[in-house]
């Protein structure tokens, strides 16, 4: 056995950071009050949202600050 | 002065003739020549003083017995000035002589000539008797030992990468280990020949390359992926060796609070191909949301 390589190959992205991935390219308020609504217990997206920090986060998504969203939430969308 | 007469007889004036002289000092032999030489091997060297007061240019001459073809025996120096020295050296690329063993060669004598500036021909100043030996030493072939390896073939393998080719750093080390008495010249001349080449091209079936790959650009994986569900990781592999090889990945994949890794199965890939390789990740249930890096280490 002879190692020939190592790389990091991708990420993967589950959960809320699969639910707001797109939102800094296309940013959709119907997804920030989906958010508010599952925070809340309202509805369910499959997810937990912990705290206000995904909602702040996903707000700067929103915006297109990604790595003001990434310091905020578990995602990492700034450096892929 | 005699007097005769009125004629007078006797020197008119007298001449003072300087000699033209040179020498010859530090004979040495430099080292021995391979049989089948790929290149010119240096054997012997000595130094030409130029002592004479005009500006001559000087050939040393070298007598070899037994005789050896492809020898040089005869080298100018050049124009040179009162006073002056000049290093000279002998090489020789003898061709196949057949031997069975080293051969033995013994240079006899060393000439000094200097040339006529006004005839052009050379005019012989000294000789020296001489008894100074140097070897030719039997080539080395694949098949049969040499004086370090059991073959010329493993003589190769030592110096191959392990693509069983003979790069650069392969052929310094060989003449770093001849300059360091592991080896002799005509190992290291055997070595030459497969300077740059695959050594199955000299030798043939001599060596079996390593299997080479690398992890290429085009994976096959997710974006997303939603705990409790499995999804399946492609890692593009490519062939990079000279044989068809079995390779494998190991798979880590990190996240929040999470880490994990995951092993392939082997696939073999043809020379020159690329393939994915793909191992399957059930995600946790309780997997947290996240982005998940994922890191391939790539075996063969």
């Amino acid at each position: 056995m002879a190692k020939q390589d190592e790389q990091t190959i991708g990420k993967v992205h589950t959960g809320f950071c699969s639910f707001v991935q797109d939102l800094p390219s296309n940013p959709s308020s119907e997804k920030l009050k989906d958010l508010v609504l599952a925070y809340n217990g309202i509805k369910d997206l499959g997810f937990d949202v912990p705290t206000k920090d995904y909602i702040k986060g996903a707000v700067e998504y929103y915006k297109g600050n990604v790595d003001k969203g990434d310091e905020l939430t578990p995602c990492a969308f700034g450096d892929s | 002065m005699r007097k005769r007469g009125d004629i007078r007889i006797g020197a008119i004036e007298e001449i003072t003739v300087t000699g033209v002289d040179a020498k010859i000092t530090d004979f040495a032999v430099t080292g021995n020549v391979p049989e089948d030489a790929s290149a010119y091997y240096q054997f012997y060297k000595c130094k030409v003083h130029a002592d004479s007061s005009l500006d001559l240019e000087y050939r040393v001459r070298i007598s070899i017995s037994p005789s050896l073809s492809g020898a040089e025996t005869t080298k100018t120096t050049g124009k040179m000035t009162h006073g002056t020295t000049k290093e000279i050296t002998f090489s020789a690329k003898p061709p196949d002589l057949g031997l069975t063993g080293d051969r033995t060669h013994t240079i006899t004598a060393v000439y000094l000539d200097a040339k006529d500036p006004r005839t052009g021909a050379w005019v012989n100043l000294r000789s020296y008797s001489r008894s100074d030996t140097f070897k030719v030493e039997k080539k080395v072939t694949c098949g049969a030992a040499t004086p370090h390896y059991s073959n010329g073939c493993e003589l190769l393998k030592h110096y191959a990468n392990d693509q069983c080719e003979l790069d650069d750093s392969g052929m310094f080390a060989a003449t770093r280990d001849y300059n360091n008495g592991i080896i002799t010249i005509a190992e290291v001349d055997f070595v030459a020949k497969a300077w740059g080449k695959d050594i199955n091209t000299l030798c043939a079936n001599c060596c079996t390359p390593a299997p080479k790959g690398r992890i290429c650009e085009e994976h096959d994986i997710p974006d997303t992926a939603k705990a409790g569900t499995s999804i399946n990781i492609g890692v593009c592999v490519e062939n990079t060796g000279k044989i068809k090889a079995n390779y494998w990945v190991d798979v880590k994949i990190s996240g929040p609070g999470y880490s994990t890794t995951l092993t392939s199965a082997k696939k073999s890939i043809d020379v020159g191909k690329k393939d994915k390789i793909y191992v399957r990740w059930d995600l946790p249930l309780n997997l947290q949301s996240g982005t998940y890096t994922i890191d391939a280490t790539l075996y063969a």
